[in-house]
């Protein structure tokens, strides 16, 4: 009796189980984020506007290009990759999901490649923007951010032969700063470490869009923005920016444009740099000494004289470098920390990690008084390669 | 005759009869149940009893013939004989016999007849009718001789078999080609001829109430686990089986748990296979009539060691390896991962295979995981198709096939590519260790539910689930997952790498050996 | 009652130290630690000291019964009815602790994936993947444990070698700024999280015979503590500042790993998270189950382990809707004093007990 029991009451069981089972296969316990009801972003704009954030999506479009999967037989689309979506919220997050009014889809943000930011926006707090990135789980830190001289709205319908170019230009822009060190490559990454410092202030790529002379537009990358106390402060050019990377290290190639003093320029390619910033002085004249030193490669002479390229040539052009790049490095202090009052360098962070003595008296009022730093500029270089030949053409 | 000296005979020659083959050893036969009825002296009663039991078997030959003054009746299964040996052998010195004038008793000359005329090694005596039928059933040719109680049986078995072939499940390209055949002795001589070593032994039972199939233990005595022995001979004989016509049907009798999705038996069509696993220690069971052997314990390992495996150099054979324990992890979890990365978490994939999913995915009106488990139903299907067919229809059906899975789908905007090339490359890596084929299309099917339910968390603990059922299986006290889990460094030898031979050759670890085993060694 | 089993050190030292690594930066952000994070490194020496200490009375007191958990050993020593007390405490705790990973694991699971998943689905469905391992027995859940170890660690050395070329070993520098106060609070932190003692305890009779529990034991904490130090380097130098107030650094850390086209690896590290879950929830509730079993409910083990799993289920959804009263009372002070009271109080009066009862049957003895 108690055996039969027993088995009807397993069968129950198994009964029940298999009912609920069920439906849970067939309707699923999370929620479906399939690719046919999500729009992937692929670029975003962000701007003010009358109530609130304006902002410009640049969506791809997979309609658009040939590749199997799709009912077209593989014909030329004229369509552009991506499609353009504005729309409006009073905050970020709300702009996201008022999207939807337009789209009909959520939106993806993993596969952004730029973040742009409008001029107008960054003047007040960034911060405001920068929260929304920091905080969601689908953005990642290793993505791109800029910021528009102008409106973001711009540079996202920026048109070329008619078609909308699509944000991955900007990263792809931006990545390869290495060939000539006038722009930086800013993660989101950096920015949030910077901003954890709490003494640190941060730099950001600028897109400019300029008209030529014929009246065409061109897009593209000029200089950076410097930031202070999260508030917009002002632009670098591109060679100042070229100045911030030396001091930062981060200048690892592009040109050099020396002027020789019998006549002619000298182009040099820069292949690797490195610098160290040491504290010098005390507290109550903090000053800082920036060590540069880096490689060089001669690729282009251009000059009526005929130069023979010998140790004294070398050593002449080894100084005309060495008083460019401290021109560069200097210039660009002078702008970022004495007219912006900026720490762009980490300036603060190296006296935190390496005096902290002196940084427990001056630490607290580190933002307002960093401008009174001294800053000497040390440059040290070497020339490795002159090419194929020692004669100027 | 007293009845004890009789039953003492009887004993004997029961045991001779259960022990036919092997070397000694005396455990009851299962299945057939012990009672004999014994011949009777009178040819004539024997002859209604034989022939009443036959009634209707058309296949019964049996002729009449005088030999040394006597009736005498030989009798065989059309078929089952070699005739020519038959005339040879028997029937032509049984025409001859004179035994000497000073035998008259019938049982002299009876004994005279049975040592002195044949001219077989194979000849064996039978005292009841139980016997006589068994003899005639495997192939032997039986004499009864009037006013004799006994019957002489001569092994003349000529019957008709598929010739030693390659085995078809199993092929290599650096072995031996030969095959496990049907009938039972020539399997025997395929492995003795392998271990030519009296320790390898055989024993002989009889399964199966209708059929009395007969099955053959092999093992070699002083490598084998003696408890490991003792389990496999108590459930042979507690296996109650009507017809036994295929190994696979007492195959789950071997395993402890009969819903088990592993099997923790392994099979296999090789004899170079077979007596490999013999030498680890192994016990090994040959079905009468099925070409498909059994081997116990059986590990998950194995499935991945295959007999080219040590034929090849040794960096050639841990490629190998490598790539089948690969194509195994592909095979099961490739459609689930591409169902759960496709379905919940596309920030996995660099943006240019993003946008190839978003573009197949705009022109079907599908879910992945409906995709999925279609395609996969498509493909058993096409399979089972292929299996069943004779070779001409099977060029039309692999056409049918390409064309429903490949491109026209495509085309019409069933299915997305990406999901195509999901489906061929799954098929094809789960072909690469066909022994896990089945465990492995139940797994795929759960894994892609799973994922399609709860993304990479439902494979993950699909997962979770699949590796602590493996690691809870035991294959005969040793843990079916060693020696991965219970880990033995020196046992990994010949896991996901093979060593050299030289170093292979050093130490034997048998079977039992292994870590986590609780195989009881104290017994033999 | 299942055969007595056997698994070996090895084992139980892999599956105490992925169950130690598991949650073990969660607790950080609570520290407010900031610019001044590289001081919790140190915390990680003294911690392994500090485990050695901790360890005396228990270990002292299984090598005073060989072949029993703590809760045999009080029985013997004081008898049934306060052993089953002790067995009661003991097995609350594992519960607890079971369910403060379970609630771990589901708000790190709908904060970190997917947001708007019930995140009381996602515990039950792991719950019962658990349950399932808890009722197959110690030597498959060591088993598994050994096998999950290995992935774990697989996940670790790609995180760890594809972060190497964001180190920055510049944000180690200026340690101790505002004296030892950073100090003391991560190892308060460290102390709470470390309850693997209590678990070493409580599988040492599953040891097989011949293995030395102290070796063992310091094997496990050899191993934990210079994993752990690594997992804390990185957090410090790949992340700085930022790692400070990041709920889950781990997780942050698998975001930045990149390994050529593929970006982005949190989610082969959330397998590994996962795996470990499950393993680290399956071992607390068998470890809890086997303190009672010896209470005279050894028949009951199924509908054991099904009311302890509800309980967790019930326990753990709480925690994760109230995830910052977890994280501040894991941090707290209070907390540690309960964890005292277990890991080294009991069994020191136990211990206790035990001597003097020898040496009261010693005296007699000699009479």
């Amino acid at each position: 009796m108690q055996k039969t029991s027993k088995k009807t009451a397993k069968k129950i069981i198994a009964l029940i189980a298999c009912m609920l089972i069920l439906p849970i296969v067939l309707t699923g316990c999370m929620p479906y984020e399939e690719l046919k009801s999500e729009s992937i972003v692929e670029g975003m704009g962000i701007d003010y506007g009358d109530n609130g954030y304006n902002i410009t999506f640049q969506i791809y479009n997979p309609k658009s290009g040939g590749g199997g999967g799709g009912g077209d037989n593989g014909k030329n689309s004229t369509s552009s990759t991506v499609t353009i979506l504005q729309c409006s919220g009073a905050s970020l997050f709300d702009a996201v999901r008022n999207a939807t009014l337009q789209n009909g889809r959520k939106l993806y943000f993993s596969n952004t490649r730029a973040y742009v930011v409008g001029e107008e926006v960054c003047k007040e707090n960034f911060n405001k923007v920068l929260d929304f990135m920091e905080r969601n789980q689908q953005i990642r830190p290793s993505d791109h951010i800029y910021i528009a001289k102008g409106k973001a709205a711009d540079v996202m319908l920026y048109q070329k032969d008619g078609e909308i170019v699509p944000a991955v230009n900007l990263q792809l822009m931006s990545e390869n700063n290495v060939q000539t060190s006038k722009v930086e490559e800013v993660q989101l990454f950096d920015i949030f470490k910077n901003t954890a410092t709490g003494c640190t202030d941060s730099t950001i790529s600028a897109i400019a869009i300029k008209e030529e002379n014929n009246g065409e537009k061109t897009l593209e990358m000029d200089g950076s923005a410097v930031l202070h106390n999260n508030h917009f402060a002002g632009y670098l050019d591109d060679k100042e920016t070229r100045g911030c990377l030396w001091i930062k290290s981060k200048a690892q190639g592009g040109v050099l444009i020396l002027n020789l003093p019998e006549g002619g320029t000298a182009s040099m390619e820069i292949i690797k740099s490195s610098s160290k910033v040491s504290f010098s002085g005390d507290e109550k004249t903090p000053a800082v000494t920036v060590d540069i030193s880096f490689h060089t490669n001669l690729v282009e002479l251009q000059s009526q004289e005929n130069y023979t390229i010998d140790g004294s040539f070398l050593s002449n052009l080894k100084k005309i470098q060495e008083d460019t790049v401290k021109a560069e490095a200097q210039a660009a202090i002078d702008k970022a920390l004495k007219d912006y009052d900026s720490d762009v360098f980490g300036f603060g962070v190296k006296i935190f990690q390496n005096r902290p003595d002196i940084w427990h008296k001056i630490g607290s009022e580190w933002n307002q008084n960093a401008k009174n730093t001294k800053v000497e500029i040390k440059v040290d270089s070497i020339i490795s390669h002159i090419g194929l030949t020692n004669q100027t053409a | 005759m007293s009845d004890s000296s009789t039953k003492g005979i009887i004993k004997y020659f029961k045991s001779k009869f259960a022990a036919i083959g092997s070397s000694g050893n005396n455990k009851p036969e299962a299945g057939c149940t012990p009672e004999y009825t014994m011949l009777k002296k009178s040819l004539i009663s024997n002859m209604t009893y034989i022939n009443g039991k036959f009634d209707g078997c058309s296949d019964f030959v049996s002729k009449e013939l005088i030999t040394c003054g006597r009736k005498a009746v030989i009798m065989e299964i059309d078929n089952m004989i070699d005739k020519l040996q038959l005339t040879q052998g028997v029937l032509a010195p049984l025409a001859d016999a004179k035994p000497p004038v000073s035998l008259t008793d019938d049982d002299a000359v009876f004994n005279w007849l049975r040592d002195n005329t044949f001219t077989f090694v194979d000849q064996k005596e039978a005292f009841s009718y139980e016997e006589t039928i068994g003899f005639l059933m495997a192939g032997f040719a039986v004499l009864l001789i009037e006013g004799i109680d006994k019957a002489i049986a001569f092994g003349l078995q000529g019957f008709k078999f598929r010739g030693i072939d390659e085995p078809n499940t199993d092929k290599s390209l650096r072995g031996s080609r030969e095959g496990f055949v049907e009938p039972l002795r020539l399997n025997m001589m395929l492995v003795r001829r392998r271990v030519k070593n009296p320790n390898l032994k055989f024993e002989i039972y009889n399964l199966g109430s209708e059929s009395r199939t007969d099955v053959c233990v092999a093992y070699i005595k002083g490598t084998v686990a003696e408890s490991v022995l003792n389990e496999v001979r108590h459930r042979l004989r507690t296996i109650d089986l009507d017809t036994l016509l295929a190994s696979g049907y007492i195959q789950a009798f071997f395993q402890d748990d009969p819903f088990s999705i592993f099997s923790t038996v392994g099979t296999t069509e090789r004899p170079d296979a077979f007596c490999g696993k013999l030498s680890e220690g192994r016990v090994g069971i040959i079905v009468d009539n099925t070409p498909i052997t059994l081997t116990m314990p059986f590990l998950f390992v194995e499935n991945f060691q295959n007999m080219d495996d040590y034929a090849v150099g040794p960096y050639y054979a841990t490629f190998t390896r490598i790539l089948k324990y690969l194509s195994f992890f592909t095979s099961v979890l490739i459609p689930g991962l591409y169902v759960a990365i496709g379905s919940f978490h596309q920030a996995l994939l660099p943006s240019q295979l993003l946008y190839a999913l978003a573009q197949s995915e705009e022109a079907t009106p599908f879910t992945l995981v409906f995709e999925a488990l279609f395609m996969q139903v498509i493909y058993e299907m096409v399979r089972e198709a292929g299996l069943r067919l004779p070779k001409q229809i099977g060029f039309a059906i692999n056409i049918v096939g390409a064309l429903i899975i490949g491109q026209a789908a495509v085309s019409a905007g069933l299915i997305g590519a990406p999901m195509v090339i999901v489906v061929a490359i799954t098929a094809t890596t789960s072909l690469i260790t066909p022994t896990l084929y089945e465990p492995g299309v139940v797994m795929r099917f759960m894994f892609i539910v799973l994922a399609g339910m709860a993304g990479i968390l439902g494979l993950t603990l699909g997962v979770a689930f699949c590796v602590y059922y493996l690691c809870s299986l035991k294959s005969y006290e040793v843990p079916y997952t060693a020696p991965i889990s219970p880990f033995n460094g020196y046992a990994w030898r010949d896991v996901v790498i093979r060593l050299p031979w030289k170093i292979l050759a050093k130490r034997k670890i048998a079977a039992q050996d292994l870590p986590g085993s609780n195989v009881d060694k104290t017994i033999g | 009652m299942e055969k007595k089993s056997y698994i070996s050190t090895a084992q139980i030292v892999l599956v105490l130290f992925i169950t130690r690594l598991l949650f073990s930066s969660t607790y950080m952000s609570v520290l407010k630690t900031g610019n001044y994070i590289q001081d919790t490194l140190f915390s990680i020496p003294i911690i392994f000291i500090v485990n050695f200490i901790t360890a005396i009375p228990l270990l002292m007191l299984l090598k005073r019964h060989p072949g029993h958990n703590p809760v045999e050993c009080t029985m013997k020593i004081a008898g049934k009815g306060v052993g089953s007390i002790v067995a009661v405490f003991y097995y609350l705790f594992f519960l607890l602790n079971a369910a403060v990973v379970t609630g771990n694991y589901e708000n790190y699971f709908s904060a970190t994936m997917i947001p708007d998943v019930n995140s009381f689905l996602v515990g039950f469905i792991v719950l019962i993947v658990c349950l399932y391992g808890v009722l197959k027995g110690i030597e498959t859940i060591a088993r598994f444990g050994s096998i999950v170890a290995i992935i774990y660690m697989i996940t670790l050395i790609i995180i760890f070698i594809s972060l190497e070329p964001m180190m920055d070993l510049d944000t180690l520098k200026p340690v101790f700024y505002t004296g030892t106060s950073y100090l003391m609070s991560s190892s308060i932190m460290n102390y709470n999280l470390s309850i693997q003692i209590l678990a070493f305890a409580f599988l040492a009779p599953y040891m097989r015979q011949g293995g030395s529990l102290g070796k063992a034991y310091a094997g496990w904490n050899l191993l934990t503590s210079i994993i752990l130090f690594m997992l804390m380097f990185y957090i410090v130098t790949v992340t700085g500042s930022f790692g400070a107030e990041q709920m889950y650094p781990l997780q942050t850390l698998a975001t930045l790993t990149k390994i050529s086209s593929f970006e982005r690896l949190d989610a082969i590290h959330m397998v590994s998270w996962i795996l470990n879950t499950i393993i680290t929830i399956t071992l607390y509730i068998y470890l809890a189950i086997s303190c009672l079993l010896k209470t005279g409910l050894n028949k009951h083990r199924r509908v054991l382990a099904l009311v302890s799993g509800v309980a967790v289920f019930f326990v753990a959804t709480f925690l994760s809707r109230n995830f910052n009263f977890l994280q501040v009372v894991i941090d707290s002070g209070e907390f540690s004093i309960a964890i005292t009271f277990f890991i080294i109080i009991i069994p020191l009066i136990v211990l206790m007990a035990d001597v003097i009862k020898g040496r009261v049957m010693q005296d007699a003895k000699n009479e």
